[in-house]
């Protein structure tokens, strides 16, 4: 019976520690066992708003990084290695979004996430660096995401880049010597204006009124008064949806006969049924590409059909769209290639390392040494005439 | 010194539309004693329904304008009618009568944002309106509109309030409360009579803002605590010294971004406020008040 008792004791360790062995094992099929040898799938990870005010953005995010992944899948992965997506809410609020972070790492061991909105890109970016996975933004524009961390990579243009672009082809292109600004006093509005003050002036130009209103305001009269009395040739108004138009309006009526310029917000059916003949070759940047070139008319007719409805946010969802079927399986395919394995730090080197992709939705991609890209901007133009939204040029 | 001329002229432009607004208030005030706040509301209102009449039913704008007055006329009567002389009549407390005017303003803005949603609405449009130059100002149509339209209003006002019998009534109401009942003033009555035409009078300010910026259904706020301050700045107890009052407010806003910048534009009317409270509490034309009570 001793014997017995003392037998069962030592089976006891033994199935013990090949519980551990065989526990191990497992842990180690996760994040850890995806270096080196060739894993039985790419897990990636997605984190998006599926609940909460930008829950149709999220959605639709969510959507389109899953029909990506589909297309990669049905052409064969990989070299043949097929990638799983794990999709995680994000409610676009920070505290959530390290939850959906942790979740994706520590249990489907994930090492890529792909995720967007520019508080849950800071919040999670110190994760990301403490469990060596790769963040890529896919969505937020945020110019601090630049250097918020080592295992960072932003495939979304942060928002210095289209108004420096703008600032510049304004002076080099147009001709214009004189700027104004009339900003909304906001984090936004003060970022733009101050990209585009420094640009216009490094490129040669001369800022000669700064101006700026309140986000509700609806008489800028002052304003029009002092901006007119600098005789600008060019005044930038990153301004709000609402405000953009009635500001045109006002400083076309108050007699001021400079170009204009903004970004995205100018794109809004109010910019012509209030601002109306005021805004009539106003020109904006816009990180979409029109949606009658061949690339971007070919995410769209996809996603229409496969989900029977049109995109919402268009732009970003070619951006997710690219990185879901162009980047992430390119890089994949290269760091297999070179014998990195599939890792977080891995994939962040091979895209750093390819620097340069053909991505047909957004246009031509170009990574920087630090994690951010330059991507083509498109400037367009507001034509009062036809009643729509034209391109002008490519700002690159 | 064009800058100068140029937001001096502005400030005109914007002074008479809170002259507008302020004299409505200030009539109102001056001769009921009371606050009203719902004023706001009414003058909020009268720019959407002219939105409605004009944009949506495709009216024409004198019809819709005309229409408007009758609707503002009776809302702002219905108001002093259906809260206010109840309130008299139960001797309620000024502070009591204030607070159901802020509530009757936050009300009504509320429906309107419901009703309409919270986007700016224009009366003008996609219209741009052409402009010229006077020596070294540039003057546009609607503003020469805005500043014909207030000397008009305010010339018919200052007559109806000399010559017409409830006029004289209104003023000697004004002047004495006690000595003009003696006299046979009928207060309820005349009241409803000040609360019509002030409700009357928003509706030009109303379109005037319509067209030249824009409607917000939480604009009226605003609108009315400039038009309290103008009336203060004009003195309490003078119908018509909120014009003068609102004119100062307008062109203070303006003069004083020639040196300062634009964002802090809002902070001038109180600071205008503010220095009449400490060195001239009476106001422009204002007589020294010994008792009053909010």
């Amino acid at each position: 019976m001793k014997c017995n008792r003392e037998l069962r004791g030592w089976w006891g360790y033994l199935v013990g520690s090949a519980m551990l062995a065989v526990c191990a094992a497992a842990l180690a099929t996760g994040a850890g066992a995806q270096t080196g040898a060739v894993p039985e799938e790419y897990r990636i990870g997605f984190t998006t708003p599926l609940t909460g005010t930008n829950a149709p953005f999220g959605r639709g995010f969510a959507e389109t990084a899953r029909m990506a992944t589909d297309e990669v899948n049905a052409r064969g992965g990989v070299d043949g290695v097929k990638i799983r997506l794990f999709v995680e809410d994000t409610a676009a609020d920070p505290k959530q979004g390290i939850a959906a972070f942790q979740k994706l790492v520590s249990v489907d061991r994930v090492p890529v996430i792909s995720s967007a909105w520019s508080t849950v890109i800071m919040a999670t970016a110190p994760i990301a660096d403490r469990e060596k996975v790769l963040l890529i933004n896919h969505g937020a524009n945020a110019p601090s995401i630049r250097g918020s961390g080592k295992m960072v990579v932003s495939f979304f243009p942060l928002a210095d880049l289209d108004i420096k672009l703008l600032a510049q082809y304004a002076v080099r292109k147009l001709g214009m010597k004189k700027g104004a600004v009339m900003y909304v006093n906001n984090d936004t509005g003060r970022l733009n204006a101050k990209v585009f003050e420094e640009n216009f002036t490094a490129a040669g130009g001369k800022i000669v009124a700064v101006e700026s209103h309140e986000g509700d305001a609806i008489e800028f009269g002052a304003q029009a008064a002092k901006i007119r009395a600098a005789q600008p040739d060019i005044i930038h108004i990153p301004s709000l949806v609402q405000e953009a138009p009635r500001i045109v309006k006002q400083f076309r009526e108050m007699g001021i006969k400079a170009q204009f310029t903004s970004y995205s917000v100018a794109e809004s059916k109010e910019m012509l049924s209030v601002a109306g003949e005021a805004a009539d070759g106003l020109l904006y940047t816009s990180l979409a590409p029109p949606a009658d070139q061949p690339g971007p008319k070919a995410f769209i007719d996809k996603y229409k059909a496969m989900y029977q409805k049109d995109p919402v946010a268009t732009a970003y969802l070619m951006y997710v769209w690219d990185l879901h079927s162009t980047i992430l399986p390119e890089a994949i395919r290269y760091a297999k290639k070179q014998g990195w394995g599939y890792s977080g730090e891995s994939i962040q080197r091979a895209i750093l390392a390819v620097k340069t992709f053909d991505t047909k939705a957004t246009g031509k991609t170009a990574f920087q040494d630090d994690g951010t890209v330059v991507k083509p901007v498109y400037l367009k133009r507001v034509n009062v005439k036809e009643k729509k939204f034209e391109y002008a040029a490519t700002l690159d | 010194m064009g800058l100068l001329l140029q937001l001096l002229f502005n400030g005109v432009v914007v002074g008479a539309v809170y002259g507008l607004l302020a004299v409505g208030f200030g009539l109102i005030f001056t001769t009921t004693r009371i606050f009203h706040f719902a004023h706001g509301a009414v003058y909020t209102l009268a720019g959407f329904i002219v939105y409605s009449f004009t944009t949506t039913l495709g009216w024409p704008l004198a019809v819709a304008i005309l229409l408007t007055m009758g609707i503002c006329g009776a809302v702002s009567g219905g108001i002093e009618f259906a809260i206010y002389r109840p309130l008299r009549a139960r001797r309620a407390s000024p502070l009591a009568v204030l607070i159901a005017s802020l509530a009757v303003l936050v009300l009504a803005q509320n429906l309107l944002a419901i009703f309409y949603g919270n986007e700016m609405r224009s009366l003008a449009g996609a219209v741009v309106f052409r402009g010229f130059e006077v020596g070294p100002i540039w003057v546009t149509s609607i503003q020469l509109i805005t500043i014909a339209t207030c000397a008009v209003l305010f010339g018919l006002l200052k007559l109806f309030l000399r010559y017409s019998r409830y006029g004289k009534i209104i003023r000697a109401l004004a002047n004495n409360y006690e000595a003009a009942r003696i006299i046979g003033a009928d207060p309820d009555r005349t009241f409803l009579v000040t609360f019509v035409i002030g409700g009357i009078l928003v509706v030009p300010a109303a379109v005037l803002v319509g067209m030249l910026t824009g409607l917000k259904p939480f604009g009226g706020t605003s609108a009315v605590l400039v038009a309290a301050i103008a009336v203060i700045v004009g003195g309490m107890g003078s119908i018509m010294g909120a014009a003068p009052g609102a004119l100062l407010i307008g062109i203070a806003e303006n003069l004083a971004v020639w040196r300062i910048s634009t964002e802090w534009q809002t902070a001038v009317a109180f600071t205008v406020l503010l220095l009449f409270i400490i060195f001239r509490p009476t106001g422009f034309f204002g007589q020294r008040v010994r008792k009053t009570e909010v």
